[in-house]
């Protein structure tokens, strides 16, 4: 059963001389990965940006529509607020340079004020939640920077993790990975899918058949970026429609070498 | 290739600086003859007399620098601080454009704006510490803090700068208010390079002659145990007339030369301690 929880509508980015997104409209429904693919430079980082609002922080970067969270206007919410209840992935790890267990807490301690016993429990369920918990249960105290890349991404989910967001935003986050810590980054993303309403940017064809429900597939189309097709993962996967995407999976097909894994 | 010759070239600066200190060391070598190590520690300093104690002015110069930059290192920070994070990029770089040019007006100048405003305002404000002038320890340490405040703020600005956009944006994605980020994010990790701008500042408070010479009121034998009174730098020292009447006399002129190496080896080892701090920050 699955309920809607964001729904957005002409949603449109602009700079002062260019329309990087235009009329993108898209719901995500909780327990489903909401995937968007599609070539570089599209939109697809702008598009998930617009949803925590991180593109406000671009001087320049005009974005109008309307994006509702479980029904509610998010221009009207506070914004530290409602990016606290949505987590963001990153294509490179962002680690803070401090210790594992600072990094863990970052966003958390914030919202409530913790005490010691509560922010290891919340240390140890963000950690256990991101399959993190045992390889560095030992070492909190050490500097993140001493984790492995798939590591550091691992505790960048924790972080968010951490803070109890319902929504997760993905961009690209397992593209710097090798393949072992992306294979942990997508079982993360089958296991967490139930809890939270995900939205993933990929790449990787086979990637976006593995974890996602929902796709929409962003391209340039007359000059901007748009969502030019979305729908069911394998109804688009197997017969696309525009020539947009059907190019889009053609050149990932032949970069592959038609292989899925 | 490269590093050989970057090798050499860190050899020649060393070699050039061994030799500036031998120089001084060399010509001050009578007056640690005849004072010893009360050269440092002897509070006297009349020279018909050859008597030479230095301390008054190591300890003039000290406290001159540290009250200028106990002034400008919040100012100088809040400044830089909200240039960084919260101006628009183009006002930054005109406002930044303009703290350059400001730490770049000759130092004659503030002097003589010190003269002009700060005198008077210190004497009036303070008077009721009955100060015998506005020429004070004070009024030297406020100018100088004036003189360094761009320096702080173009070079802490940078360091700020110097903090990842993509930190900032994690931190923010995290639900942290700007303050917050600016607070457990960028502060932090700036903090070497404000550092090494913070004492590279002092370096250069401690350098500073013609401004602090203009209205530290040049006054001899004063241990600086109260602001308010007229004290004696290192710098005010040597840029007074003195230095060219001790010519004559190799004792005398050893003890300035004296003095001047003391002020190379109290600027030297700021700036050298400045400049490594920001060097590892790199
Ligand atoms: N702040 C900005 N100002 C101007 N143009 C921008 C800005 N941010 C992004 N763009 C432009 O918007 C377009 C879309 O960028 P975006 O990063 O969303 O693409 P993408 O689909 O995520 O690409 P990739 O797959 O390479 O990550 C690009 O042409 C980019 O140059
Ligand atoms: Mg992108």
């Amino acid at each position: 059963m699955s309920e809607l929880i964001l729904k957005a509508s002409a949603l449109t980015v602009r700079t002062a001389d260019r329309v990087l997104l235009y009329d993108a409209s898209f719901r995500a429904e909780s327990g489903r990965v909401f995937g968007i693919i599609g070539p570089s430079g599209g939109g697809k980082s702008t598009l998930l940006r617009c949803i925590n609002r991180l593109n406000d922080l671009v001087p320049g970067l005009r974005v109008s529509g309307d994006i509702r969270l479980r029904g509610e206007c998010i221009r009207t919410n506070d914004v530290n607020a409602l990016r606290a209840r949505i987590g963001m992935l990153f294509q490179q790890p962002v680690i803070f340079p401090t210790s594992i267990g600072e990094n863990v807490l970052f966003g958390a301690k914030r919202l409530r004020s913790l005490t010691r016993s509560e922010a290891s429990a919340v240390t140890e369920s963000a950690l256990r939640e991101a399959a993190l918990w045992d390889e560095i249960k030992d070492r909190l105290r050490q500097p993140a920077t001493v984790l492995s890349v798939g590591q550091q991404q691992r505790l960048c989910l924790a972080r968010a993790l951490a803070v109890q967001p319902e929504v997760l935003l993905m961009d690209e986050p397992t593209s710097a990975l090798d393949p072992r810590s992306t294979a942990a980054i997508e079982e993360l993303i089958l296991r967490l899918k139930t809890s939270h309403t995900i939205l993933i940017v990929t790449h990787n064809i086979a990637q976006a058949r593995r974890i996602t429900d929902t796709l929409a597939c962003v391209s340039i189309r007359d000059g901007v970026g748009q969502i030019v097709e979305q729908g069911e993962r394998e109804q688009l996967l197997t017969s696309p429609q525009t020539p947009e995407l059907c190019e889009y999976l053609h050149a990932s097909d032949i970069h592959t070498g038609f292989t899925d894994e | 290739m490269t590093r050989a010759f970057s090798w050499l070239l860190s050899l020649g600066a060393l070699a050039a600086l061994a030799l500036l200190l031998g120089v001084f060391a060399w010509q001050s070598g009578p007056v640690w003859q005849h004072e010893g190590a009360g050269y440092v520690t002897g509070g006297k300093w009349f020279f018909r007399q050859h008597e030479f104690g230095a301390l008054p002015m190591i300890c003039g110069s000290v406290v001159v620098a540290l009250v200028a930059l106990i002034m400008a290192a919040p100012l100088g920070l809040g400044a830089a601080v909200f240039i960084a994070e919260y101006l628009p990029r183009r006002s930054r770089l005109a406002v930044k454009m303009l703290v350059e040019l400001l730490a770049g007006v000759p130092s004659v100048v503030y002097g003589l704006l010190g003269i002009l405003l700060l005198r008077d305002w210190v004497y009036e404000t303070f008077e009721r510490f009955d100060p015998l002038s506005g020429d004070t320890l004070l009024t030297a340490g406020i100018l100088l803090a004036v003189m360094v405040l761009p320096t702080v703020v173009t070079l802490a600005d940078d360091a700020l700068r110097a903090v990842p956009a993509t930190q900032r944006r994690a931190a923010r994605a995290l639900g942290l208010t700007r303050a917050e980020a600016i607070w457990s994010v960028c502060l932090p990790q700036a903090r070497r390079g404000i550092g090494a701008a913070l004492l590279l500042s002092l370096g250069r408070a401690l350098g500073e002659t013609i401004a602090v010479f203009l209205v530290v009121g040049r006054q001899d034998n004063n241990l600086p145990v109260q602001l308010l009174g007229a004290g004696q730098t290192l710098t005010s020292k040597l840029g007074g007339s003195e230095t060219n009447i001790a010519y004559g006399d190799p004792l005398h002129w050893g003890a300035m030369m004296g003095l001047g190496l003391l002020l190379l080896l109290l600027t030297g080892a700021v700036t050298l301690l400045g400049s490594l701090k920001g060097r590892r920050d790199a």
